[in-house]
């Protein structure tokens, strides 16, 4: 048993470590049962193993990014990467203090259909949305402060939980309704102006 | 486990810009993990080039996917062309991929040794002489390049480990005439492994043992040359500090920071003659110039002492010429 054991063992070729790992099927049933009951090869293993794992993972943007420095012919294209998540919240700003009594005449809304505006950061304050509620309606303007064209991103508004798609941020969203959101949520990919 | 990729067709669709990059991202993937396995050989080279694990895993098989002028992956294209036995399925495929992407890294590694070192150099191309010349042949397993007897047609059975090599005694690798045939005999006698000799594992273990490989014939001239490392150093060292001295001549360099240069070439020749340079420039020179920062470094020395590395490392290869 002993002597058969070590003639199996000098016959393991890299390709039945290959195959032991990535077409087990491929193996014969007599080296399969060695290789998965001895230790003599777990390192190989161990290598090809790994190498399946790697195989099977994601790599990241970043390395994406590095990859297209480094080979031309691997076109990585910033626009099409995993969407980026960004959460905005309010700013609240403080109520103006209004001295003395104001007459009914002179009220800010006397005549005028009531407008109202909230602005909503990320927390790095890169983009900034501006929430108008008109009497019966509402525009959303999203602005980034970098030098980027915001494309293809998509505008949820949170708790309702509401989910708009805008091709670009030239123009502002208009809803026929008025929203009063607690924070809001952009899914987008960007493209940097040239 | 299944996996979730599908290689032939990718290899079969070259011409696409989506196979292309999917080929692409597969390669980095299995020279990045290739070059986790072996961190601890190629650590050094990481240091001394300044560069991260993924840089080196992209250098080094970026020339894979490098167009030529009929807009084909030439390289790839010719590999899988005439790859035998023909790839025929997907086993066959990752087989391919596998072992032309470890075959690059490991040239890579190679490349950026004899550019660092050299001696590796100089022991390298005497080792593939001495393969030839002997009846050898280099065949590759898991990456790594061994050197077996020339009828072997696929390497088997368990290899020798890093470390049982490093213990092999050193009185092994004394008889430079019959080398290859005394480390593979002690391998198979000695040791319970297959008869291979890892490539670079050796020219480690002859540089290790000094002035042996320099007392041998010379390759092409057969002559014996006898000159040991130290002499070889200091001549190549001595002709650097003479360019050197032009710098103060011409006023490019003040007599004070001539010192710190001799002290810093001085510094990395040892490092050469003792296994290749194992940091970057900036470390070496701040050993010698306490507080210098990297700004300053790059605006005012980094250039010259690049230059005057080539220059050592070249007069290094010349007196190992002569």
């Amino acid at each position: 048993m002993k002597i058969e054991e070590l003639r199996l063992k000098d016959k393991i070729t890299e390709k039945d470590l290959f195959d032991f790992v990535f077409f087990p099927a491929l193996l014969s049933k007599e080296k399969f049962l060695y290789l998965e009951n001895s230790n003599d090869f777990s390192k190989e293993i161990e290598f090809f193993t790994e190498l399946k794992r790697s195989l099977q993972k994601e790599i990241s943007d970043e390395e994406r990014i590095l990859i297209s420095k480094k080979i031309p012919a691997y076109s990585f294209d910033v626009s099409n990467s995993t969407a980026k998540i960004i959460h905005l919240y309010p700013v609240e700003v403080p109520k103006k203090k209004v001295k003395g009594l104001i007459l009914a005449a002179a009220s800010e809304n006397n005549g005028k259909s009531k407008v109202t505006s909230r602005t909503f950061y990320d927390d790095n304050k890169t983009y900034i949305i501006k929430v108008i509620n008109y009497e019966n309606s509402s525009k959303i303007f999203v602005f980034s402060t970098l030098d980027e064209m915001i494309k293809n991103f998509d505008i949820i508004i949170l708790p309702q939980k509401l989910k708009y798609h805008l091709k670009d941020n030239t123009e502002p969203l208009l809803l026929d309704f008025n929203i009063d959101p607690e924070n809001i949520v952009l899914e987008f990919n960007l493209i940097k102006h040239n | 486990m299944k996996i979730e990729f599908h290689i032939l067709p990718l290899l079969n669709s070259l011409n696409k810009e989506t196979s292309v990059n999917k080929l692409v991202e597969l390669s980095y993937k299995i020279a990045h993990q290739y070059l986790m396995f072996n961190f601890r050989r190629i650590n050094k080279i990481l240091k001394s080039e300044e560069i991260t694990l993924q840089e080196l895993a992209l250098d080094s098989i970026a020339t894979l996917f490098e167009y030529d002028s009929e807009k084909q992956l030439s390289q790839l294209f010719i590999a899988y062309r005439k790859w035998e036995p023909p790839v025929q399925n997907e086993s066959d495929a990752l087989k391919f991929l596998l072992k032309i992407v470890h075959s690059r890294v490991e040239q890579h590694i190679s490349k950026l040794l004899r550019n660092s070192d050299p001696f590796f150099s100089k022991i390298m191309d005497w080792v593939n002489y001495a393969i030839k010349k002997n009846g050898y042949k280099k065949l590759s397993y898991l990456g790594t390049v061994y050197i077996v007897r020339e009828d072997v047609t696929a390497i088997s059975g368990k290899l020798i480990t890093e470390n049982d090599f490093n213990r092999i005694p050193l009185s092994v690798f004394s008889d430079m005439k019959n080398l290859i045939k005394n480390v593979l005999r002690y391998i198979e006698e000695n040791l319970d492994y297959s008869p291979a000799i890892p490539l670079n594992q050796l020219i480690f273990r002859l540089k290790e043992s000094s002035s042996s490989v320099f007392a041998v014939s010379e390759s092409t001239t057969e002559q014996i040359e006898e000159r040991d490392v130290e002499s070889i150093v200091s001549s190549a060292l001595e002709a650097t500090f003479a360019k050197l001295s032009e710098y103060v001549t011409k006023g490019k360099i003040s007599e004070n920071e001539e010192i710190i240069f001799r002290k810093t070439l001085s510094d990395i020749v040892f490092d050469l003659r003792d296994g290749g340079m194992n940091k970057g420039l900036y470390k070496y020179f701040i050993l010698k110039c306490d507080g210098l920062s990297m700004d300053v470094f790059r605006e005012k020395y980094q250039n010259k002492l690049e230059y005057l590395v080539r220059i050592l490392k070249a007069n290094i290869a010349d007196e190992l010429r002569h």
